[in-house]
């Protein structure tokens, strides 16, 4: 499953250079169940399906998911198959603590509690399938 | 808009907009105050400290104090108490590694007392996200200890990095080898550039600051230049540059009621200034091209 994160707030085109690196637009999540998969995202984290929504699509399609921070999620599923191991998949948010708590109640099993680096507050995760998700809050430490 | 929130643990926030109140004399638990509007003064025994947007004030367990806001524009204030018990926790969940917490996870006895520094810090970075986070949630009402503790944890966090940074880091550049000297070197230092902070767009003199300090005026000049690399000067120069940065964001004052806001006779040398510091122009900076 390949997973492309954008802000509601930016063209999909032509994006603003950022101050930090970290961000990405594009990632990939690997799973064995699609609708496991799905459903973590859904139910545990929170994206809701902007249109008619089951847990299983067919390949070739783009599901389109909202959360409540406006972070739009494009999902294209692909098959692979190599075994690929996981990679990290780095999920925004404005307020990294809030979330954090949100998701302890949803019951997502977090590795490590937030902490600070050069780009914001971050916290890291594992999804259903035991890839590792990072929680981010990017933070901009130049103005007065 | 007016709040207070006691939570289960006795820990304490509250906040509200006002342009004239006064706080009469009280002593309350370890606390941080903070404005994002205006201006707030503190009287704690002889020391006045005028607190502005870009600055917090820590006030240990057991301070005598009172303040008063008197002011043209409303004064959005933020006041954060921790019962000793949670700074108790959080001294010990820093220390200590989880198999001890695990072994031992009740403090025995009284609650240690931790006494810091008690002055003006600057308002920036990690500590001014997570209690604008915070503020905005209390607003809202959220009802949820938890999370607001989890704030509160992260303001602590943050605010001892800002204690290692501002007082920790600035004793070590200190060239005394007594390390008592070192604190009480500090301790004046800390006094003089509260004086700068708080008489910012004064016209106050370097003696006015050394006698504030309890120090001569070549003891001053050499110390602070030690301690914070710059001299006091360049020091008060920088103070008012930042609140000119503020105001030109935050307010619509024109660049020449800034410049007699912040002290300085001449919109010229103010502009100068301000280019030759932030590589920008006011009125660029202003508008964000």
């Amino acid at each position: 499953m390949s997973i492309g994160a954008y802000n509601n707030d930016e063209p999909a085109q032509a994006t603003q250079p950022r101050v930090f690196s970290l961000r990405v637009s594009y990632t990939t999540e690997l799973a064995a169940q699609l609708d496991t998969a799905l459903q973590f995202v859904v139910r545990k984290i929170g994206f809701k399906p902007s249109g008619p929504f089951t847990y299983s699509i067919p390949s070739e399609d783009n599901l389109i998911l909202d959360d409540t921070n406006g972070n739009r999620l494009i999902i294209n599923c692909q098959k692979l198959e190599s075994n690929d191991k996981i990679k990290n998949i780095i999920f925004y948010t404005d307020d990294c603590l809030r979330d954090y708590h949100k998701y302890i109640l949803l019951g997502v099993e977090f590795t490590s509690r937030p902490e600070y680096n050069g780009s914001g507050l971050q916290v890291n995760f594992l999804d259903h399938a035991g890839n590792c998700c990072t929680l981010l809050e990017e933070r901009i430490y130049t103005e007065t | 808009m007016k709040f207070l929130r006691v939570l289960k643990n006795e820990n304490q926030i509250s906040g509200e907009t006002v342009q004239q109140a006064y706080y009469p004399e009280h002593v309350s638990n370890f606390s941080i105050k903070t404005v994002f509007s205006g201006n707030r003064t503190f009287n704690i025994g002889k020391r006045q400290l005028s607190l502005y947007p870009d600055t917090f004030v820590a006030i240990n367990k057991g301070t005598t104090y009172w303040s008063k806001v008197d002011s043209s524009v409303p004064v959005n204030t933020l006041s954060i108490s921790f019962s000793p018990s949670f700074l108790s926790d959080f001294q010990r969940l820093q220390k200590n590694n989880h198999r001890y917490l695990l072994d031992e996870p009740f403090q025995s006895g009284e609650h240690p007392d931790f006494s810091f520094m008690e002055t003006i810090y600057p308002f920036s970075g990690d500590m001014k996200y997570n209690i604008l986070h915070l503020k905005e949630h209390l607003e809202e009402g959220i009802p949820n200890d938890m999370l607001i503790n989890e704030y509160l944890h992260h303001c602590l966090i943050n605010y001892y990095k800002v204690y290692n940074k501002e007082v920790v880091d600035k004793s070590e550049n200190l060239n005394f080898l007594n390390s008592t000297t070192k604190v009480e070197i500090l301790k004046r230092l800390t006094l003089a550039k509260e004086f700068i902070i708080s008489h910012y767009n004064k016209d106050i003199e370097l003696e006015d600051i050394a006698q504030h300090a309890c120090l001569s005026v070549n003891h001053l000049l050499r110390t602070f230049k030690q301690a914070y690399g710059q001299s006091p000067h360049q020091y008060l120069i920088r103070v008012r540059v930042d609140r000119s940065k503020y105001l030109l964001k935050n307010t619509k004052y024109t660049i020449n009621e800034i410049v007699e806001i912040i002290g300085f006779e001449c919109p010229s040398s103010f502009i100068r200034l301000f280019k030759g510091l932030n590589k920008v122009t006011p009125g660029k900076y202003r508008t964000g091209n």
